[in-house]
């Protein structure tokens, strides 16, 4: 198992580097996207347009060997404009013409452009790994990878997506603002006359037998037990409920963010030179992967708190709770 | 926490201390404090900790990201993590990741220590105290040390320790109490004096307790030694010598002796008498030529004279049995003179009377005629007895109760000075005199001088009146004492009614009349009392 996790961290690292050689900064959101696609899960990315999120998703694929489509979202996209539609073949015939969810990376722009019944399809392929089309099951490619990205700023003629939909993301990464300094290099790189090519550094298989090394890391109950905690803390009600999410929360994450943020943390063990998940892993997994899965009421948004904060203070209340058995 | 809980008892100890309802001194806190802390020390090294906690714990102190509870998780690649964690542990010095730290129950147990010193030095300190009261505790102080000085001298030793009584050591431990009260400055002088007036009641009060059962062993003495007597009568065959007639006084039994031999020879004259008379009666009769009514009236003369004669000899039996009983005790009373007389006797019946008199006047006065070194005397010379006797039972039965009187006389061991002795050391230690106060029938003291009263009663608690009173009421100068006049703490109701114990008490009263143990000057005021009692 140490060789694999071995192997894990060499094909991931070098991933990361060769995405790095084509985006500038964002190591964090880089490390998050490899995590979701390690980790099979899909990835949103919620951050000011032309902010690299495109050329990272291309990189990535470009990395990997893998498939790569664009959807750019607009209100008047049909479903069918994702999923693919039944054209009448030259033999007269109804045939199946795949649509752009039928690669093995797709990236998502601004989906919440889109209305609910195309994002509904969407989300639906997502969650399946596969479409129906004239009552025929269409499989996905694997690796499948989706990855969203939101634009918060603009709002009107938007249909954000709902509670339910946001909970099909494995995580919801922030993308920040790169610093002057990575800003100046993006300007450099872009605008003089050196190609940054993207080498392949690994393949579909390799990212298939990732997936089987993150699933054999262990979770000792003790970690899982806290990883729980925080969970449950994000409730407004029950035994675990801390004190903020009884003031600030609507709705708690779900079951299947405690699902996520044990696998991320199980990624995050690897990354660590571990086979076995801790309590910082599971931190670390925290607010990617709870951050979208909690609704917070008005007194929240009135107080100005934001989910990471809300999460900030779960995670300080769980963690005091979490003693030192020996008290000398 | 033993720590914390010992140094939070011993603070308790000394606010009880404080308030005066302990005695807490700085080594009984130290040991207190120091018990806690071995207690809780060895509570911590019994206990077990779970192996998952010390898993967890050690994860977390060592910095090992779960690596040790991993290695508890059932994987089969279980081997691998126990090595890795093997690995980063071996770097790890248990000094290192529980470190000796100064945590919330170590400062709550100095923070307990410092408030059970400062509760102490407070309660002791007399910062707060005006000169006046400073003054005045240093000067009880001083007589808690006089205090302390006699009952450790006296009362406390092992040999006063051995064979003291219940009541004896319940009177030291109350002693102490007011000694370790005056020393630490918990009592003021008024205070200190009600005290030791009370504590000198108490101790008059068991030192005429004990007199009296010395007096009642030496009441079992002295029936021992009537049977010593009875026995040495009968050895001489003089059993039936009249017991009342042993004890006459030889002046009467000389008088009584006399008026018999003076009875028996006018009982003889008279007996004669009447013989001549019947004689001549009878040859009267003889002569023939009387009457019918002449010879009746003879033959009736002649019955009423034999009559007489009759009585006259059954008087003259008794006197003759009176001469003989009188006989007999003279010769009882000659055997049982030379007992009397004998050397060893004399110098038994010497000491018998001796603690007689010391128990007459402890019963009095509390105070023990006899000095510790004589009543000392007076026990090995019983002893001594008592060895020369050991082979005549009745001796040794009698001298054994004699012994038992003297015991009883001391109250405790032969080291001692007894309890009546404690309490006048409290009294003159506390400028109070010793002796009982004599109280007059109206319920004034006797004798003379004058009482100053210095305070004007005040009402106490319930229907209690306490006066400090200071003046001369014996001829032995100034003393003060505290004057209480409350009510019967059992009840509205006596449990008792007065009248029945009434004649058990008088009866009591008359023996110890009788036995001479109240004095003279004050016999007549007791049946007045009696009397009084009964009339009412």
């Amino acid at each position: 198992m140490q060789e694999d996790a071995k192997w894990f961290r060499e094909r991931f690292e070098a991933v990361r580097q060769e995405v790095g050689r084509a985006i500038v900064g964002q190591a964090e959101v880089v490390e998050g996207v490899l995590a979701g696609l390690a980790a099979n899960g899909h990835v949103l990315l919620e951050g000011m347009p032309g902010l690299g999120k495109t050329l990272m998703v291309r990189s990535l694929s470009e990395a990997l060997h893998l498939n790569f489509s664009r959807i750019q979202f607009t209100p008047d996209m049909m479903p069918a404009d994702v999923t693919g539609t039944q054209v009448l073949g030259e033999n007269r015939a109804f045939e199946y013409r795949p649509g752009p969810i039928f690669a093995n990376i797709v990236l998502a722009d601004e989906i919440n452009r889109a209305t609910p019944k195309t994002q509904s399809a969407m989300l639906e392929a997502m969650q399946e790994r596969a479409v129906t089309a004239g009552g025929k099951r269409h499989v996905l490619p694997e690796p499948f990878l989706v990855m969203a990205t939101q634009n918060p700023v603009e709002q009107e003629g938007t249909y954000p997506l709902p509670e339910a939909q946001l909970d099909r993301f494995f995580v919801k990464l922030l993308v920040p603002y790169p610093t002057k300094a990575e800003l100046s290099e993006v300007v450099l790189r872009t605008t003089g006359s050196l190609d940054q090519a993207v080498t392949r550094v690994a393949s579909e298989e390799d990212v298939l037998r990732m997936r089987g090394i993150v699933r054999a890391v262990v979770v000792d109950p003790d970690v899982l037990n806290f990883a729980l905690s925080l969970v449950v803390g994000t409730h407004p009600e029950g035994d675990g409920a801390t004190s903020i999410a009884k003031r600030y929360a609507r709705y708690g994450a779900s079951p299947r963010g405690a699902q996520s943020i044990v696998t991320l943390a199980k990624v995050y063990a690897l990354l660590g030179e571990r086979v076995n998940a801790s309590k910082g892993d599971v931190l670390k997994a925290l607010k990617p992967t709870l951050r979208h899965r909690i609704l917070l009421n008005f007194e929240a948004e009135a107080d100005g708190i934001a989910p990471d904060a809300f999460l900030d203070s779960v995670a300080e209340q769980v963690g005091k709770e979490d003693r030192d058995p020996v008290r000398v | 926490m033993g720590a914390s809980a010992g140094a939070l008892a011993a603070a308790g100890w000394s606010a009880l201390d404080w308030m005066g309802y302990a005695d807490a001194t700085p080594v009984g806190m130290a040991i207190l404090a120091g018990v806690g802390s071995v207690l809780g020390a060895i509570a911590g090294a019994s206990l077990r900790l779970p192996t998952t906690s010390l898993r967890a714990s050690v994860d977390r102190r060592a910095n090992l990201e779960n690596r040790l509870t991993a290695s508890a998780v059932d994987v089969p690649f279980i081997d691998e993590i126990t090595a890795d964690a093997e690995r980063r542990l071996q770097g790890v010095k248990a000094a290192e990741i529980y470190p000796m730290r100064v945590g919330r129950w170590h400062a709550g147990a100095l923070a307990s220590m410092a408030l059970a010193a400062s509760i102490f030095l407070l309660g002791s300190t007399p910062l707060l105290l005006s000169a006046e009261a400073k003054a005045s505790r240093e000067e009880l102080a001083k007589k808690g040390a006089a205090v302390e000085r006699i009952l450790k001298e006296q009362f406390e030793t092992p040999e006063a320790q051995k064979g003291m009584t219940d009541a004896e050591r319940r009177l030291v431990e109350e002693a102490r109490r007011l000694q370790r009260d005056l020393e630490k400055g918990r009592l003021n002088k008024e205070e200190a004096l009600q005290k030791a007036n009370e504590l000198k009641d108490k101790a008059l009060e068991l030192a005429k307790q004990f007199a009296q059962d010395s007096q009642k062993s030496l009441a079992q003495a002295e029936t021992a030694m009537e049977k010593i007597e009875r026995a040495e009568l009968e050895k001489a065959g003089l059993s039936e010598a009249d017991p009342s007639l042993l004890q006459m006084p030889q002046g009467q039994r000389d008088e009584l002796k006399a008026k018999n031999a003076a009875k028996q020879k006018d009982l003889k004259s008279q007996m004669e008498a009447i013989d001549k008379k019947l004689a001549e009666i009878a040859k009267k009769l003889a002569k023939k030529g009387l009457t019918e009514a002449e010879r009746k009236s003879l033959e009736a003369e002649r019955k009423e004279l034999e009559k007489q004669k009759a009585e006259l000899q059954k008087q003259m039996e008794e006197a003759q049995k009176e001469s003989k009983a009188l006989e007999l005790s003279e010769q009882a009373r000659q055997v049982l003179s030379k007992m009397r007389n004998h050397e060893l006797m004399k110098e038994i019946r010497k000491l018998a009377e001796q603690l007689a008199k010391n128990n007459q006047q402890t019963a009095r006065d509390g105070q023990p005629k006899l000095t510790k070194e004589q009543r000392a005397e007076m026990k090995k010379k019983l002893e001594e007895l008592l060895a020369k006797l050991k082979d005549d039972k009745a001796m040794e039965e009698y001298l054994k109760q004699m012994i038992e009187a003297m015991k009883n006389a001391e109250g405790q061991s032969e080291q001692g000075d007894g309890p009546g002795q404690l309490g006048i050391s409290l009294m003159s230690l506390l400028g109070l005199k010793g002796g009982m106060p004599d109280v007059g029938e109206d319920g004034t003291f006797m004798d003379t001088g004058h009482v100053n009263k210095l305070d004007k009663p005040e009402e106490g608690k319930g229907k209690t009146f306490e006066t400090q009173v200071s003046g001369a009421r014996r001829d032995t100068g100034e003393e003060s004492f505290v004057e209480i006049k409350a009510p019967t703490t059992v009840g509205n109701r006596t449990s008792v009614p007065y009248k029945s114990v009434l004649p058990s008490y008088r009866k009591k009263a008359e023996e110890a009349l009788g036995r001479k143990e109240i004095p003279k000057e004050h016999e007549k005021r007791v049946r007045a009392y009696f009397e009084s009692l009964t009339k009412g």
